[in-house]
């Protein structure tokens, strides 16, 4: 249980910095409207919504991998916390990534 | 010569162009009159062979003159020596590579089978040994299929075995690598992933290409056949085993995709690449070669299951505006996309439409390109035209 509640601890702590980071990236308060399973597609056109993902590895100081740069699996909030996710536990020197206030 | 529409192109075109349509075709072609007619006063056939090089015929329409033994008759109206010499020399340097080709395509495969990744041939190497020999069908890479959570695992093994991403030089003979953006801009937004290129060390053939791609349509599209689907009913190639290919209905779901999927998009109407007569050859050849009761009822089963009326319809359409081959009148018939025909002449550029009225006869022989007015495509705010 400690584990999976570790899980949904840093879940929602990449969430809420992802979404941080998707308000300024649109200069925009209302990026609230977008649920996490929705198309990020529904708020950035597809070359924002590109140049968004290459500014998350400096946001969370992780690498993705090439392959890993699709619609498919990036192609909304909950998809790039999960891949973010990933290349955290990869990365020694991820930022640290905790809870803060939902915004 | 009653069969043929007497609407399609091949029977209303110009002669160049007639002759070019009848040149490319494959299996049964117009009689010996029609071909009479056409050779019945000079040709141009400058214009001609840069056609069959654009629209990737080249080598069907050499090897249809020396088969149906209309060389001599071609000469008589303008085909000159030094053309017959150098598509001569062409379309063996194209069996060359062909049959090079396909034999590191067999390595390649096996590599990726030992590791247990499901992969499928489709389209030029599925199609060779089947409706084409070597010689005829123009390869610019090999084409595959895999499935999404395999993306890793195939491009770790491709290039453990010293694949990589780049872009060929023709004046160097070389390798450019390609910038780690635009491997990633690819991944975004393609079906495919960035080509994987092999330098093979033979003067005569320097590159092997290799694309490895995902569920029919690129990402942002209206539609999707997911690669599993098609992985699961692969079949071993019957003229060289160790490769599998989609089964023959998924096999006809695909060329009909190539043809849409190409036909609509911005980014290939800048290249002057939507339209080649080599696509609707692969088409029509594969479904008379294939043609069967069974084969049909599958076709429409697996459109309706994926939502693919308009795709298929759009397909067939085009076909037919070309060759009018009562052989395929049973496969238009097979969908009605209903009453709303306008996804004939719409463009696309991932979720953008835009309707585009200019002749089909017009595009099929651009070679210029154009942009479509109010569809400037994403691809090329990143990607150079020679990347692809």
């Amino acid at each position: 249980m400690d584990h999976m509640n570790a899980d949904i601890q840093a879940h929602e702590a990449i969430m809420a910095q992802l979404r941080i980071a998707l308000r300024e990236f649109r200069n925009d308060a209302n990026v609230d409207d977008l649920t996490d399973d929705a198309p990020l597609m529904d708020a950035l056109e597809s070359l924002g919504h590109f140049t968004f993902l290459l500014t998350l590895e400096g946001t969370f100081g992780v690498e993705i991998p090439d392959h890993r740069f699709t619609l498919v699996e990036m192609g909304t909030l909950t998809g790039i916390a999960k891949v973010l996710s990933e290349a955290t536990l990869l990365a020694p020197d991820a930022r640290c990534i905790a809870p803060g206030p939902k915004q | 010569m009653a069969s043929f529409s007497a609407n399609s192109l091949l029977m209303t075109a110009t002669r160049e162009r007639r002759a070019l349509i009848a040149l490319s075709m494959m299996g049964s072609v117009p009689d010996r009159d029609y071909f009479d007619e056409l050779f019945s006063d000079s040709l141009d056939w400058p214009w001609l062979l840069m056609q069959a090089m654009h629209q990737r015929v080249i080598c069907c329409l050499w090897e249809n003159l020396k088969r149906h033994d209309l060389v001599s008759a071609a000469t008589r109206c303008g085909l000159t020596r030094n053309w017959i010499t150098y598509t001569e020399q062409l379309t063996h340097a194209n069996l060359v590579r062909n049959t090079l080709w396909l034999s590191i395509l067999a390595e390649t495969i096996e590599a990726i089978d030992r590791v247990g990744i499901p992969v499928a041939c489709i389209k030029g190497s599925a199609l060779i040994g089947d409706i084409y020999r070597p010689s005829e069908r123009m390869l610019g890479d090999i084409d595959t299929l895999t499935a999404q959570h395999a993306r890793g695992d195939i491009a770790a093994l491709l290039h453990s075995r010293g694949f990589r991403h780049g872009t060929i030089d023709p004046t160097t003979g070389s390798l450019q690598p390609m910038s780690r953006e635009k491997i990633r801009f690819w991944n975004f937004h393609a079906h495919l992933m960035p080509k994987f290129t092999l330098e093979i060390g033979r003067r005569d053939v320097p590159f092997f290409r290799f694309a490895v791609g995902f569920d029919f349509f690129d990402p942002q599209d209206a539609f999707s056949v997911p690669s599993e689907a098609v992985l699961a009913r692969r079949v071993p190639k019957t003229s060289q085993m160790t490769l599998s290919i989609p089964n023959e209905a998924d096999m006809v779901l695909n060329l009909c995709i190539h043809i849409y999927r190409e036909a609509v998009s911005a980014t290939f109407a800048a290249a002057a690449d939507n339209w080649h007569l080599g696509k609707f050859g692969d088409l029509r050849t594969y479904l008379i070669h294939h043609d069967s009761a069974i084969l049909r009822e599958g076709v429409a089963a697996r459109v309706r299951e994926f939502g693919l009326e308009s795709v298929f319809f759009f397909a067939l359409h085009y076909t037919q505006c070309v060759y009018g081959d009562p052989a395929l009148k049973p496969w238009t018939q097979l969908v009605d996309p209903g009453p709303d025909r306008e996804f004939l002449i719409e463009m696309v550029d991932g979720k953008r439409r835009v309707t585009y009225r200019r002749p089909f006869e017009e595009r099929l022989f651009d070679t210029r390109g154009s942009v479509i007015p109010g569809l400037e495509p994403a691809w090329r705010r990143v990607m150079s035209g020679d990347a692809w």
